[in-house]
């Protein structure tokens, strides 16, 4: 548990066993919904094991049905019209705030509260941040974009200080690990502010507990990175896999997908203490298995940046959803093999 | 008095019916000519709505996964990139991979399969005089997409519009839109010409006018419409019969006032110099529910009336 070196991660979701999700919503808020979340927790807390994941998140967000829906789901004031259009004919409930902001429940409370009792490994619990929850909900009500923005952060920062008196009972003295989840931080580039001022609300006043912020498929992580010294995070989880190639090797062309870390790791030598980088390891978006050797190659490559293992962690692009479970498994197998082979270079 | 106008334009939200049943079809269980059949009635009923509402209006494009892609996919010399995000929605398109610009793999006119897409035709038949069909402007298409280098801006406008004319011809279309999602950028627009000479034409722009030559154009837009900044007005009504205005939200379900939709109208017609305006949205309508869609659409139509 005192490891620090590489410690391999999940980002946050997994898929659902067919059980739980050809049913989830047809059964949702039933006690039977309670017993099948569970028993699919469980279930890939033991495929975890099994891969000898380190930190094994919250179980796969079995709990949740996708990151949006599940907190907007938990508040008053939002209105669900119907779907939106994401590309082809894939659409997501997209709900419009038409009122002030109130948590009706703990987003993630019960989920905790359960995988806190079912593992001794490090656990990391996601929220969608609230600069992506105001930018994926059609605002009806607040003033302005940034208004909206903060009104999410201070639920937010109330339902992570619920999370920390749950954590209390777990026993061993570990740190609570919360990751933001902001997929949208920067798809609006004159928003970088809001993006920083709702992160940081969302942690305000919080002691004892380690922030990190998740953003994926960024088209440009240079606006984040220059926020570094701006952001109240220890930690930075992102995807870089999906932009590298598939070519063994650390040369530059090889590894195009980790070429702007050089620019992380200059903001980051200025900080104190410094940040750590979780590191995208392995697409999300591909059914090919990334070999351990491309793996190692990856890391590497990004050490010749960083240098120090205790500001690197390990892990996949986002959430292993979009996999079946086994070949998301075999990702976070290849992944922990590339993670032991390359962890006594360092 | 003011005349206004309205209009709806681009990719119109798809009832659940009707996305469950391109679901069905993705996965197999529905044939493609029987997709055809149900996304063609589906067309039809919406656009004897919009006939009903006095609105100029294009086709619905339920069978267009984007605004490019039935172009992206069915083009000699452009293929389907990955998905990207468009401007800064929530939503993707596939990025067009284009090498060149050749000719149209299939008639468009005609049921045809086609690559991550259903099948076309592009558009219903309509003689309508309220009817414009809508393509998405060549210069907007070039800049959100990859492009062979030594592909011009000019050279890529000249294949498309080839393109488009050959599907106003086919169908015998009189009118159409061409719809531009980015600002532009200094763009010499006499590009356009050869198009806004055969056809009557409305353009809907994004963002500052002023950035856009439009003094070269030989002939006039029958409308450029434009977002509300400074001075975007005066030069839509210098290069267009009848300027309009982008003032409905297609990015927020809240409904907006009538009433005070019209005045800001009247007052831009006034600001303008012109006599008449059209009133539409700042987006195509797919970016809402479909029950939002329609109220928004209702609002539309007492502004007009």
């Amino acid at each position: 548990m005192t490891e620090r070196k590489f410690i391999t991660q999940e980002i946050g979701s997994f898929r659902k066993p067919d059980y739980l999700s050809k049913r989830f919503h047809q059964i949702q808020g039933t006690a039977e919904f309670v017993s099948l979340a569970e028993k699919a927790t469980l279930e890939t807390l033991d495929l975890f094991d099994q891969a000898a994941l380190m930190n094994v998140g919250v179980g796969g967000e079995m709990f949740r049905w996708e990151m949006y829906e599940h907190l907007a789901n938990s508040l008053e004031g939002i209105e669900f019209y119907g779907l939106v259009r994401s590309f082809d004919n894939k659409y997501y409930r997209k709900g419009s705030v038409v009122s002030e902001l109130k948590r009706k429940s703990s987003f993630h409370g019960d989920e905790l509260g359960f995988v806190m009792n079912h593992t001794e490994k490090r656990i990391k619990v996601p929220i969608t941040g609230p600069y992506t929850m105001m930018d994926w909900s059609f605002n009806e009500a607040y003033r302005s974009r940034e208004d909206l923005a903060m009104a999410y952060a201070d639920l937010i920062n109330n339902e992570i200080r619920d999370l920390k008196k749950i954590w209390e009972n777990r026993s061993g003295g570990e740190t609570l690990e919360i990751q933001i989840d902001e997929p949208a931080a920067t798809t609006h580039p004159s928003e970088m502010d809001i993006v920083v001022d709702s992160v940081n609300r969302s942690v305000e006043g919080i002691q004892d507990t380690e922030f990190s912020i998740h953003v994926c498929y960024s088209k440009d992580y240079r606006l984040l990175y220059d926020r570094i010294p701006d952001l109240k995070l220890h930690g930075f989880n992102l995807e870089y896999a999906n932009r590298d190639t598939l070519i063994p090797g650390v040369s530059d062309e090889a590894r195009t997908g980790y070429e702007d870390i050089a620019y992380f790791s200059e903001i980051n030598e200025e900080q104190y203490p410094r940040k750590f980088l979780g590191l995208g390891v392995t697409d999300v978006h591909i059914n090919e298995v990334e070999s351990v050797q491309l793996i190692k190659d990856r890391i590497e490559y990004a050490m010749a940046f960083i240098e120090n293992p205790t500001n690197v962690r390990i892990n996949p692009d986002c959430g292993l959803r979009t996999r079946s479970r086994e070949i998301g498994f075999q990702k976070l197998k290849n992944m922990v093999e590339a993670r032991n082979q390359i962890y006594g270079e360092y | 008095m003011t005349e206004i106008k309205g209009l709806i334009y681009g990719i119109y939200p798809k009832n659940d019916e009707l996305r469950i049943k391109i679901g069905r079809w993705e996965r197999g269980v529905l044939k493609s000519r029987d997709i055809e059949r149900e996304i063609s009635q589906e067309k039809e009923e919406k656009i004897s709505l919009f006939k009903s509402t006095g609105l100029d209006y294009t086709d619905p494009l339920f069978n267009w996964f984007d605004i490019f892609r039935p172009f992206t996919t069915a083009t000699h010399g452009i293929v389907p990139g990955p998905l990207t995000r468009y401007r800064e929605t929530n939503t993707f398109y596939r990025l067009p991979e284009v090498d060149h610009v050749g000719k149209m793999k299939v008639n468009p006119s005609e049921y045809s399969e086609i690559e991550a897409n259903p099948p076309l035709p592009l558009f219903q038949k309509n003689s309508d005089p309220n009817y414009f069909a809508f393509f998405p402007s060549p210069i907007s298409f070039f800049k959100m997409s990859k492009v062979n280098p030594e592909l011009s801006l000019e050279t890529f406008t000249s294949g498309m519009l080839s393109i488009y004319s050959d599907i106003m011809k086919t169908y015998g279309f009189k009118n159409a839109l061409l719809f531009e999602s980015l600002p532009y950028q200094g763009e010499d627009m006499s590009v356009l010409s050869p198009f806004i000479n055969r056809f009557k034409t409305i353009l809907v722009t994004e963002g500052n006018l002023k950035f856009a030559d439009l003094t070269p154009l030989e002939n006039r837009f029958c409308s450029i419409v434009v977002t509300p900044e400074d001075m975007n007005l005066e030069i839509a009504a210098k290069h267009s019969s009848v300027p309009g205005i982008r003032l409905i939200d297609s990015h927020n379900t809240r409904i907006e006032d009538p009433a005070a939709i019209r005045k800001e109208a009247e007052e831009s017609a006034k600001k303008a110099g012109s006599g008449s305006i059209y009133v539409t949205f700042n987006d195509y309508l797919d970016f809402l529910p479909d029950s939002i869609a329609t109220k928004k659409l209702n609002m539309l139509k007492e502004v007009i009336n």
